[in-house]
């Protein structure tokens, strides 16, 4: 799945196992579709459904979910003011 | 993912030093375990014990409980409880907790396959079914049946469908984004500003959880004020249909009624009417028939703009020049004259004459009569509709005054029902109202709150220079609220459709649907279901989650049939097997009767009947007579296996 090739591109901090199944379909769908309806990226989409992957495993330190809360953050459009600092700056 | 429970053992604890084993020679387990253990055996300690082993739960005890697990004839130094459980029928995982009641804690051990972890780890496919949000579900009573159906205790419907497909993810990555927020408030706060910021995200906190209270709150009383309007009713009819049959009032009770129901057709009717009216204004008030009259006598005289705008241009043709400047010529002033005619022509008359045409139909309107007359009809018939009923409440009250017990109790019921759906009335009113002015954090306006949150979230945004931050957190704050809502309403539809088709077969002749899941499971048609529905419906709902999509997970029950009727018992019984592939049901003496005999049917004897006893001086003599094969012994306790000592065990023996 889309989603899942992109995991392992950007969060290579994250090499645990996933878990079949979930998140579960309905979810991806709905996912997928909130963040397509709003206009926004689709690797918003991927991205959050990265984190719930994540969220699946045994072990998800709070270290990486602010990662990966991060990177989807960093997908989501700014506000467009330019004097504001970079979210990755932050 | 498929999970059995095999058996579990306790050693030092306030229960009997016990092996229960659950798995047979041929590595299968019986689709019923049926554990009977009389009070004082340790059914609870078991219980709990074994919740804790899935969950990992017994780490955060504090020393106090961990020490009340110690048996307090001779406490040990250490006690232990181990429990196995199969994943998809191969892998085995064995976790195992050591009490150290001196010290007041609890340490795990995890054996998975060749594995072994000194703390709580089940594999991670495995983790997810054994977190406390999902393992409860695993852990089964007559109580939390009744409360998925009445909604009126913790337990929420809708949640354990969130808990099962994992939905609460969703939730928890919201509130990670909003609490990551604070904390970069917090970081990226300007030193001036700092004490301010703090202020402000105490105060954000408390109005956030206020609201949240609040929105709980608001939706558990719209529930309840559906259930309790639906129970009124159902009273209401039933005190009618017991009047019925009450000679003495009957006749009185009946002319009142039909009164009442005359009245009711009456106010419908002056509705109707008054419907009638209102999308035609000229009717409403006679101050618009009277101006639209003045208007069109007033359009007879509007002939001035066209004499005026014709003078213009006659006047213009006469001029030596145009208004453009240019010289007016004897072809300049043959093209006005051909246009003023094309512009003063058919054009403004035909509109004037239509117009006038229009208004005077308007103006054969009788005024306000027709209107006036409705209202009035409106007002009788409703007044009627009063009087009936008070005249039916009296005849009612009589009724109840003369000694009908039945009646007393129902109205009584209803005035209690009164009662409550005027205080959930004024909490909705409160809270579902549009902000006001004067409002602060004491009153119960949802809104209110909603408003204050936002705006304090801006104005902390603003303080600490993360506006963009707090733009992105809200974006996918909105994201998750769509998924969630998109992605609840098709599962829910997906539960629910699987549920009624199981309801259709199994309560065939007393047919019960499952029209929504909110706060609680809510049943098509009707007020309140018996108990023994509820129970089946609650199971069946359950059931369908833990057993459906190739899903099967263990059903621990305490006390299965609780204060069910032998009816209800019999039909629970026949249920049940058809519902789970392994339950595990603790009972005691008193609810074997009407219960497992069909269940033993039901299941073609896939029923592994277990006795669980302490040994001490009194039950000695007992279990000797009960005779059947001892599945384990120790010291302080005994496992019998077999249906003949099951059910030759007497209610009395409580120990």
């Amino acid at each position: 799945m889309a989603h899942r090739a992109e995991q392992s591109t950007v969060t290579d901090i994250n090499k645990k196992q996933i878990i079949d199944g979930m998140p579960h379909i309905e979810v991806i769908k709905a996912i997928n579709e909130a963040v397509s309806s709003q206009d926004f990226e689709p690797q918003v989409a991927s991205r959050v459904l990265a984190y719930l992957e994540q969220a699946e495993t045994s072990e998800f330190p709070n270290r990486d979910r602010e990662q990966q809360l991060s990177l989807i953050l960093n997908a989501l459009p700014s506000l467009g003011m330019d004097e504001l600092p970079n979210i990755d700056d932050l | 993912m498929i999970i059995e429970l095999i058996g579990w053992k306790s050693k030092g604890l306030r229960a009997p030093d016990i092996e229960v084993k659950l798995e047979r020679s041929d590595s299968s387990v019986a689709c019923v375990t049926l554990i009977q253990m009389p009070n004082g055996t340790g059914k609870t300690t078991t219980l709990n014990c074994l919740r804790a082993a899935m969950d990992g739960s017994a780490e955060s005890w504090d020393a106090e409980k961990v020490k009340s697990f110690g048996n307090t004839d001779t406490p040990p130094e250490f006690g232990s409880f181990i429990a196995t459980l199969r994943i998809n029928h191969s892998k085995r995982i064995v976790i195992e907790m050591t009490f150290h009641f001196v010290e007041g804690v609890v340490t795990y051990r995890t054996t998975a396959g060749s594995k072994i972890e000194d703390n709580y780890c089940p594999p991670p496919e495995v983790r997810r079914y054994l977190d406390p949000r999902f393992s409860e579900l695993l852990f089964f009573d007559g109580e939390l049946a009744n409360d998925l159906i009445s909604g009126e205790k913790e337990t929420n419907a809708g949640h354990v469908i969130d808990t099962f497909y994992g939905l609460y993810h969703l939730a928890d990555l919201k509130r990670k984004a909003l609490d990551s927020f604070q904390d970069h408030v917090r970081q990226a706060g300007p030193a001036k500003g700092a004490a301010q910021s703090a202020r402000l995200i105490g105060r954000i906190d408390r109005f956030r959880s206020k609201l949240a209270e609040l929105e709980e709150q608001t939706a558990t009383s719209v529930e309840q004020k559906k259930r309790l309007e639906e129970e009124s009713r159902r009273i209401d009819s039933a005190i009618e249909t017991h009047l019925l049959q009450s000679t003495q009032f009957q006749e009185a009770e009946q002319i009142a009624r039909d009164r009442k129901e005359l009245a009711k057709t009456r106010v419908e009717k002056a509705f109707h009417e008054i419907d009638k009216i209102f999308p035609n204004p000229l009717i409403l008030h006679p101050f618009l028939t009277k101006s639209l009259g003045e208007l069109a006598d007033n359009l007879d005289k509007l002939k001035l703009p066209e004499f005026t705008s014709r003078a213009f241009f006659d006047e213009l043709i006469n001029e030596p020049d145009c208004v453009c400047d240019r010289p007016m010529n004897e072809a300049a002033r043959a093209a006005v004259k051909r246009k003023a005619d094309l512009i003063l022509g058919d054009s403004i008359n035909g509109f004037l004459n239509s117009l006038k045409r229009t208004v005077r139909t308007c103006t054969d309107y009788s005024g306000n009569t027709e209107f006036a007359k409705a209202v009035q009809e409106l007002v009788s018939a409703d007044d009627d509709l009063s009087q009936s009923q008070s005249a039916l409440d009296d005849i009612r009250a009589q009724a109840a005054a003369a000694g009908d017990e039945e009646i007393s109790r129902q109205r009584r019921k209803l005035e209690e029902i009164k009662g409550r759906l005027e205080i959930i009335d004024a909490f909705l009113e409160e809270a579902t109202r549009p902000t006001r002015t004067g409002d602060d954090e004491q009153c119960k306006c949802v809104d209110f709150f909603k408003k204050r949150v936002k705006a304090m979230d801006v104005e902390l945004a603003r303080l600490s220079g993360t506006l963009d931050r707090k733009h992105r957190t809200d974006c996918l704050i909105s994201v998750i609220d769509d998924a969630y809502n998109r992605s609840h309403l098709v599962l829910k539809g997906e539960v629910i459709s699987r549920a009624n088709e199981q309801l259709a077969q199994i309560l065939k002749y007393n047919p019960v649907e499952i029209e929504d899941i909110g706060r609680c499971v809510k049943l098509r048609n009707r007020g309140g279901a018996s108990m023994g529905q509820n129970l089946s419906v609650g199971y069946v709902f359950l059931a369908g989650l833990l057993h459906g999509g190739g899903n099967q997970f263990p059903l621990v029950v305490d006390s299965p049939v609780g204060a069910l009727d032998d009816i209800a018992r019999r039909n629970l019984g026949q249920l049940l097997p058809k519902l789970v592939k392994q339950m595990v049901a603790f009972v005691i003496p008193s609810e074997r009767q009407w219960f497992a005999d069909p269940l033993a049917e039901s299941s073609g004897g896939d029923v592994l009947f277990l006795t669980h006893l302490r040994i001490n001086e009194h039950t000695k003599d007992i279990i000797q007579r009960l005779g059947g094969r001892a599945a384990c012994t120790s010291e302080s306790g005994i496992v019998l296996e077999g249906k003949e000592p099951f059910f030759a065990l007497g209610e009395d023996v409580n120990e």
